[in-house]
């Protein structure tokens, strides 16, 4: 049995043994009385106590029983089995939100070869049994569009539930749960949500949440939770961190088509520290490397031979041996030829030099052009070319700042550096701090070696940024909470910062490659950091070669076809390489589904919901048997004030005479006597 | 003397406390003797004895029947009453906070009932007990009534009440016909208090007893828990008089009807008292009955 509010016990256990404490404190509060027929109340004591004693108890049993069915009714207790199923009243309707992501996949326990979601629609099955009366709608996480159900109980058949490689959004989920319950203006509804409680797909910092629960307080729904967490076991899974062609040194201007294949994976191991075989796939031709794993995560950068890139771009996987969990043990890549990425570069300052040959450092290569622009030229920037802007001026004129905010949206990256002086404005958003001199120089010593420009490079090595030195400094600001700091000072003021902006990104750093501002101006900072958010923004010039199942959706209109033919592929939501018209994409699933962070549903349920009616079951779907609990009340409060009024609990005796008093032993007849 | 109201006495002085049996006492009086003796009132024939009187022939029964018979009479004596009064701790025992004492209506019964038997010529004696008794012998001068009443009124209702030995002593020690009044609340065991009876019976004393009860002590209608602290030993006992009022209500009947049966059996004088209720009215009963029932012959 549980509650919805389990955590009162306590209070319902002294609930119960009111009565109890104060028949003791009754029985405490006591008057003396000096009594002289004792010889009878001692006689009475032993008789009575007996009978008395036990009608006594069967009071104080029935209403301690009478409160405690009472405050069980109020604390609306389910149940499940026969008990569930004979009391439980079926709302209107139920919404079964289905959390169907990569991590579902994962065993719901040691013993049993079913995944999470096939026991999640094992359970759901079986509750819908006992809502006959209610009417079912799905919402998976992919989709997210209400699907009416004729029969729950068949659930598990539908496509809507089966396996996918993508994240799910519980929030967006729910949200679509309650938009379907307010337009349909349901009178009683439960929304059942089966998850793994994985933290990334429950997103439980998200202001969403305060949204989320004032909905549910607000309508008459119970949210009933099918937690399905389970400790991690040992698993082995694999992610793919990137997948870029470089090509070898070409003719001028043209672009060779062999190269080299960098790839980037991230292998996470939860179990004992060992060597795997790794199993390579790279256009049809199959390899085998043994990777040694002796801590949980392992990130790994391969380097392939390109010798001939395939027509279309090449394709591949990298395949782990096979655990509990198969799903998490393939990933995929495709690549093709880079396009020409261009740099525009707008500042009137000598260090514009520095920029482009950071942007465009062998200017034999056709495929790294860049250029310099004055800020008033700023409107002649490539648009449509453009991968990278280096902003080193004041704030962009309207129709300058407006091409900027469409580049950046469509995918572009802009990078804005200061130009000293004041504080003031800078471009889309950016807000320069007053420069900063000091003979000390700044120094940064926090940076993400994950992602990002400043991560490590392919063979695990850190960008020297400790040995950058800043002389000068104006610190900027992104004006948003959502803004990432890639790198801070010593003091923890940003070095370099960065904000999502639509599709792309905006950049700015603290400090000039100018030698009167610093040392950035030696390259070794700056001309990885250059070089990555070009390709950054290449995303725009081309369409990816490598995406997330789920994230990347294809067009209506076109036909996308698996690669592999061994099992059924969706490229809605499964993994897989595609191809569509002489177009190739490797999807897998996100990076968070292989993190095992999982929210503690006890904790979590009263925090994000707590206006809600929730309950979090593990097992069975259970039934609200309040109204059970309230008959019992009433029947408990029959039989108390029966008993109370009742004289005795056994066959009643004769009623004792009162005595008369003056009654003679010999005569009691009254005679008239003349005296 | 306070337990002494005279105009109770006043208005009762016109009736006499009668007994139902013939007494043996030493002067005149107004009550029935077992002996013959030369009152007006005809008893019986008998056949002449040599030795008999000649004078108390009847010679018109032998005119009629040629033989000799001696006519006989009844003889009036005094009477010898003892007032056994009970004061023990129990006795203290009262219902109502302004009211009197169950000992104070004892005192007020038995000073009255001294009162006029001294006063129709009848001795009277008083014995107090409590766990050991206190005897003043029968007498029948105003002096000696003057000691009774200060025996009563010095008398102090404590400890523990020994009512059936105090009766065993008595009988064995006053074995000349009397009339034996006992006041007392009769708190003991039913079975031995008739024992004690039934050896006052044997020497033929007239027994009447006033069973003195407080309507409480019947009704038990405590409502909450009660520590209940026995007057005479001070043994206490903690109870819900609820749970245990419907049995203390059987045990107060049962034993009030054995000792009804049992005085019925024995022949006792058995006057149940509520201490409420009028004590002119009760001791007036009392005495009506009692005449009623010596006119009967003591049936």
């Amino acid at each position: 049995m549980t509650f919805d509010k389990s955590d009162i016990s306590g209070w319902v256990l002294l609930a119960a043994l009111m009565p109890i404490i104060i028949h003791m404190l009754n029985r405490l509060r006591y008057k003396t009385v000096h009594w002289a027929a004792m010889i009878f109340l001692l006689k009475a004591n032993k008789a009575a106590t007996r009978r008395a004693k036990l009608k006594q108890y069967l009071l104080l049993l029935f209403r301690s029983l009478l409160i405690l069915f009472l405050v069980w009714a109020m604390l609306r207790p389910q149940v499940g089995g026969w008990l569930g199923r004979a009391a439980g009243g079926a709302p209107e309707v139920v919404v079964i939100v289905l959390d169907r992501s990569a991590s579902m996949e994962a065993r719901a326990n040691p013993d049993n070869p079913d995944s999470k979601r096939q026991r999640a629609l094992q359970l759901i099955a079986e509750a819908a049994k006992n809502s006959k009366g209610s009417r079912f709608v799905l919402i998976e996480n992919v989709l997210r569009d209400p699907l009416e159900m004729a029969d729950a109980s068949a659930i598990a058949s539908l496509q809507m539930t089966e396996p996918t490689d993508t994240a799910a959004d519980i929030p967006a989920m729910l949200r679509r749960a309650l938009d379907y319950l307010g337009k349909n203006k349901v009178a009683s509804a439960e929304v059942w949500l089966a998850s793994d409680m994985q933290r990334s797909n429950w997103r439980d910092e998200s202001a969403e949440w305060r949204d989320i629960n004032s909905r549910f307080g607000g309508q008459d729904a119970r949210f009933v939770l099918i937690d399905l967490s389970s400790p991690q076991g040992n698993n082995l899974s694999i992610g793919l961190k990137s997948a870029e062609f470089r090509p070898a040194k070409a003719a001028p201007n043209a672009v060779a088509d062999k190269g080299t294949l960098a790839l980037s994976i991230e292998v996470h191991n939860s179990g004992a520290p060992g060597v795997f075989p790794l199993r390579i796939t790279r256009d049809g031709a199959a390899s085998q490397i043994d990777l040694t794993l002796n801590s949980p995560t392992r990130r790994e950068a391969m380097k392939f031979d390109v010798s001939k890139m395939p027509e279309g771009g090449g394709w591949g996987k990298i395949e782990l041996p096979a655990d509990d969990v198969l799903a998490d043990n393939t990933m995929y890549f495709s690549y093709r030829l880079p396009v020409p990425l261009h740099a525009a570069i707008v500042s009137d300052k000598a260090v514009a030099k520095l920029f482009a040959a950071a942007a465009a450092p062998d200017k034999t290569r056709a495929d790294r052009t860049a250029e310099v622009l004055p800020p008033a030229r700023a409107a002649d920037i490539k648009w449509k070319e453009a991968a990278l802007i280096v902003w080193q001026a004041g704030v962009p004129s309207e129709p300058v700042a407006k091409k900027l905010q469409e580049f950046v949206e469509g995918g572009g990256v802009l990078l804005a550096f200061p130009t000293g002086g004041d504080a003031g404005n800078g471009p889309l958003g950016i807000t320069w701090g007053t420069a900063e001199n000091q003979k000390d120089p700044f120094r940064v010593t926090i940076w993400d070696e994950l992602d990002g420009p400043l991560a490590h490079t392919d063979n695990g090595a850190s960008l020297p940024l400790a040995r950058l030195e800043a002389v000068r400094r104006q610190v900027p600001s992104m004006g948003s909470d959502s803004a990432h700091v890639y790198a801070t000072f010593a003091d923890g003021r940003p070095f370099l910062t960065g904000l999502h902006v639509g599709a792309g990104y905006v950049l700015a750093c603290a400090t000039s490659p100018e030698p009167e501002w610093s040392t950035l101006g030696d390259g070794f900072v700056l001309l990885p950091m250059v070089q990555r958010l070009l390709v950054m923004g290449g995303t725009r010039l081309a369409p990816p070669a490598n995406a997330v199942a789920g994230e990347w959706k294809p067009s209506d209109q076109e036909t996308w076809i698996s690669l592999e033919t061994d099992r059924r592929h969706d490229p809605r939501w499964h993994a897989g390489v595609y191809k569509y018209n002489g177009r190739l994409i490797a999807l897998n699933r996100p990076e968070a589904e292989d993190v095992p962070d999982t929210l503690n549903t006890g904790e979590m349920l009263p925090k994000l919901l707590p206006n809600a009616k929730t309950k979090a079951s593990r097992g069975e779907q259970e039934s609200e048997i309040w109204p059970i609990m309230v008959v019992a009340t009433m029947i408990f409060m029959c039989l108390e004030m029966m008993l109370a009024m009742s004289k005795s609990l056994l066959p009643a005796k004769p009623k004792p005479r009162v005595p008369v008093p003056g009654a003679g032993a010999t005569e009691n007849k009254k005679t008239e006597v003349g005296v | 003397m306070d337990f002494l109201d005279h105009g109770i006495v006043g208005r009762l002085s016109r009736l006499q406390l009668a007994v139902r049996t013939p007494m043996l006492g030493s002067v005149t009086g107004l009550h029935r003797s077992a002996t013959r003796g030369a009152s007006v009132e005809f008893a019986e024939y008998r056949k002449y004895a040599p030795g008999d009187d000649i004078k108390f022939l009847d010679w018109r029964v032998f005119a009629r029947t040629d033989k000799y018979f001696i006519r006989e009479f009844e003889a009036d004596t005094n009477l010898r009453c003892y007032l056994v009064v009970d004061t023990s701790g129990s006795m203290r025992y009262t219902s109502s906070p302004d009211g009197g004492t169950r000992f104070d209506y004892a005192r007020r019964l038995a000073g009255t009932l001294a009162h006029l038997l001294v006063h129709q010529g009848d001795a009277v004696g008083l014995t107090l007990f409590s766990e050991k008794a206190t005897d003043l012998p029968a007498r029948h001068t105003a002096s000696h009534l003057r000691q009774l009443y200060q025996l009563l009124a010095n008398a102090k209702p404590q400890g523990e009440s020994n009512i059936v030995q105090t009766l065993h002593d008595f009988a064995e020690r006053i074995r000349s016909r009397a009339l034996v009044i006992v006041v007392s609340d009769l708190f003991c065991e039913v079975p031995e208090l008739l024992d004690a009876i039934k050896h006052l019976r044997f020497y033929k004393h007239d027994v009447a007893i006033f069973h003195l009860l407080d309507r409480q002590e019947f009704d038990f209608d405590f409502t909450r828990p009660v520590r209940f602290v026995d007057m005479e030993s001070g043994a206490d006992l903690i109870t819900d008089p609820t749970v245990v009022r419907e049995a203390y209500r059987e045990a107060v009947n049962e034993y009030l009807t054995t000792l009804r049966h049992g005085c019925t059996q024995f022949r006792i004088d058995y006057r149940f008292t509520y201490l409420d209720q009028s004590f002119e009215g009760a001791l007036t009963e009392f005495l009506i009955q009692r005449i009623r029932q010596a006119r009967k012959g003591g049936r």
